[in-house]
């Protein structure tokens, strides 16, 4: 409220908490959902890391005979090429994460700057830049992401730099309303009257400060991104065969429900158990940032 | 430099030779500011907020300007245009001589020039410790390593009362009166020549009150900057300056030496507020004078006298005639017509 004439009508007390304060780090850490989340998350990196090390075969030559229920070669069963399952979901996981964090670096690369730009400069660059993000976020993601993996032809690089644009939006409106709200605070007020340059406001004041939102916007694109990938290879517009991505495997294994039921069953058990550890994280860093950002949006000019 | 140079002024070498007290570093001459009020969807221009109306008032070195007067005065919006955080409408600022144009570089301007804000809990930038906080300023002049910022850091410190393992504590670490001490180190970082200290106690409890003050007080004497103080609070402004201007409804009403306005208050508006402060003294009687009506709106203040529509002595030359702010007394500067029709308050 830079804009308003003098208030300064008795401010009202405010007192300093005196109680222990833990960092969001810590509160984080201490919080089951995110803990959990974390492990689990974890150990799906490292699975997707160690995948040659720890797949018994090769996800795309042929182990063995077709449709082979689980056994003690091949953990998961085979499929109906008689590849070995469980080599083909443990090198799943590394595509649905590169995927993950593709698109969601990708959109919080070029969302934040636009968005905190847009939001501390105002005026036509704001509105222009914010039709054209209200426009892509009219459409649905999965809409979006399959207009674009139909026009520039599947692969997981395009399947992940479409969903990565579709998310960006999402990423735009956030920083630019994050940093609407720290304009006018009395810190970014200071660091104008020392003379600071617009841009060293912008990403060495504000942008810090918009972090965290921002932190669980990214945990939340990563899983919407899992899901639309899934989707998309689902339907045949994702991943293209033979790569071992668990959307096009579940597609496939609709065909063998009656001589396979595992071949359905454990990458939808593979993606829950992604998407839910990520969405855990998500819940765990709001409950810890959510305290941390209240008291810091307290605060009055005079 | 974009800093324009006065002709009288021309050998600005940033000697304080031949300067002494009576040399004013802030100069605020005719200072307009108005807000425009828009409606509807294309953000029609409907009418403008006249927060500050022509205000001059002149600081000198070593010496603080107390700017009092109730909330919505547009003392804080004064404040704010002088250090450029809001644009004037019209109207100059000489600092040290030189005008302060559009054209000035920030940076340069906050080399002279800080400003103390006044809610302490918002006034620090919460991801960056004390020690990075308090050196800011000097980062962005570029000034010294990391190793010599922290070494002034450290001196800042000792000089706000501050002890050197509070350094990288974050500003949550600490208490409302030691984050204004922390906001003020801030301020004197550049050793600025006039600092500008906006509501700086408003927001602490009585007791931190005093001790900040009395912090000022002793800075001031030690570094001989000067200060435009920014309060509500009579007392305060009592007890801190050495000069006193009284604003109402965007205009000066009454400025002069701190004695002068406290014993005898000429305008109106000033005998009104100190007939307000609470007298410290069991079954003391003052006479108050208590104001009708609120506040008109800035957005269409009153025609001629802006204070007639409360003043107990309006006449009618009150509503066509706007009084210009004229000595009565030697120093003591008054806007009122009757301002010689001598009434003791307290």
């Amino acid at each position: 409220m830079t804009a308003s004439p003098a208030t300064s009508a008795a401010v009202a007390p405010r007192v300093a908490t005196r109680r222990v304060r833990y960092s969001a780090r810590q509160k984080f850490l201490r919080s089951t959902s995110g803990l959990i989340g974390t492990l689990v998350f974890l150990v799906l990196v490292v699975i997707a890391i160690a995948a040659p090390l720890i797949a018994p075969d090769s996800p795309l030559k042929r182990a063995g005979d077709a449709l082979q229920q689980p056994n003690a070669h091949h953990w998961f069963g085979t499929d109906e090429l008689g590849r070995d399952l469980f080599s083909r979901v443990i090198y799943g996981t590394r595509l649905s994460l590169e995927t993950a964090v593709g698109a969601a670096a990708l959109s919080c690369v070029v969302g934040l700057p636009v968005g905190i730009v847009t939001g501390y400069l105002g005026g036509w660059v704001d509105a222009v830049i914010m039709r054209v993000t209200d426009f892509v976020l009219a459409v649905p993601e999965i809409l979006f992401a399959l207009v674009v993996v139909a026009t520039l032809g599947s692969g997981v690089f395009k399947l992940t730099l479409a969903i990565g644009i579709g998310a960006t939006p999402a990423f735009i409106r956030l920083a630019r309303a994050s940093t609407l709200s720290l304009r006018d605070t009395e810190y970014v007020l200071a660091a104008r009257s020392m003379g600071a340059a617009k841009r060293d406001i912008m990403f060495r004041t504000v942008m810090p400060n918009i972090l965290p939102p921002i932190f669980v916007q990214i945990v939340v694109t990563a899983s919407v991104a899992i899901l639309v990938a899934a989707a998309l290879s689902f339907v045949g517009l994702g991943t293209p065969p033979p790569a071992p991505s668990w959307g096009g495997m579940l597609q496939t294994s609709r065909s063998y429900l009656y001589q396979q039921v595992w071949y359905a069953i454990l990458p939808g058990v593979a993606l829950a158990i992604t998407v839910g550890a990520l969405d855990a994280i998500g819940r765990g860093l709001q409950q810890a940032l959510g305290t941390e950002t209240a008291t810091k949006a307290s605060g009055a000019m005079g | 430099m974009s800093v324009r140079t006065e002709g009288k002024d021309a050998g600005s070498g940033g000697d304080t030779l031949g300067r002494d007290a009576k040399t004013p570093v802030l100069q605020v001459e005719h200072l307009v500011k108005h807000f425009p009020v828009r409606k509807g969807v294309f953000g029609r221009r409907v009418g403008e907020v006249h927060a500050v109306s022509d205000v001059s008032f002149e600081v000198f070195k070593g010496q603080t300007l107390g700017l009092v007067g109730e909330s919505g005065c547009g003392k804080s919006t004064t404040g704010r245009t002088v250090m450029r955080l809001l644009e004037p409408t019209s109207g100059v600022v000489r600092l040290q001589g030189q005008e302060i144009t559009a054209a000035t570089n920030p940076r340069d301007l906050a080399r002279d020039m800080a400003f103390v804000f006044q809610d302490p809990f918002a006034s620090l930038n919460p991801r960056l410790t004390a020690a990075k906080n308090v050196t800011e300023p000097l980062r962005i002049q570029g000034a010294g390593d990391a190793a010599q910022r922290r070494a002034r850091a450290l001196e800042l410190f000792a000089h706000v009362g501050l002890r050197e393992d509070q350094l990288d504590r974050l500003p949550s670490e600490f208490s409302g009166g030691q984050r204004q001490r922390i906001g003020i180190a801030r301020a004197l970082a550049l050793s600025p020549k006039v600092v500008i200290l906006d509501e700086p106690v408003s927001a602490l409890d009585v007791s931190v009150q005093a001790q900040v003050l009395n912090l000022l007080k002793r800075l001031q004497a030690e570094t001989d900057v000067a200060f435009l103080f920014i309060s509500h609070d009579l007392s305060v402004v009592r007890h801190l300056c050495d000069r006193v201007a009284v604003m109402y409804l965007g205009k000066i009403v009454e400025i002069g030496d701190r004695a002068q306005v406290y014993d005898r208050p000429l305008h109106p508006y000033t005998q009104a507020l100190l007939s307000a402060v609470p007298v410290p003294v069991p079954g003391a009687r003052r006479n108050r004078i208590v104001l009708q009506g609120d506040l008109p709106s800035p957005v269409n203040p009153p025609k001629g006298c802006r204070f007639r529509t409360r003043c107990p002595k309006a006449q009618a030359i009150c509503a066509e005639k706007e009084p210009e702010l004229a000595s009565r007394t030697g120093a003591q500067l008054v806007a009122c017509h009757f301002a010689d029709d001598d009434r003791s308050m307290v």
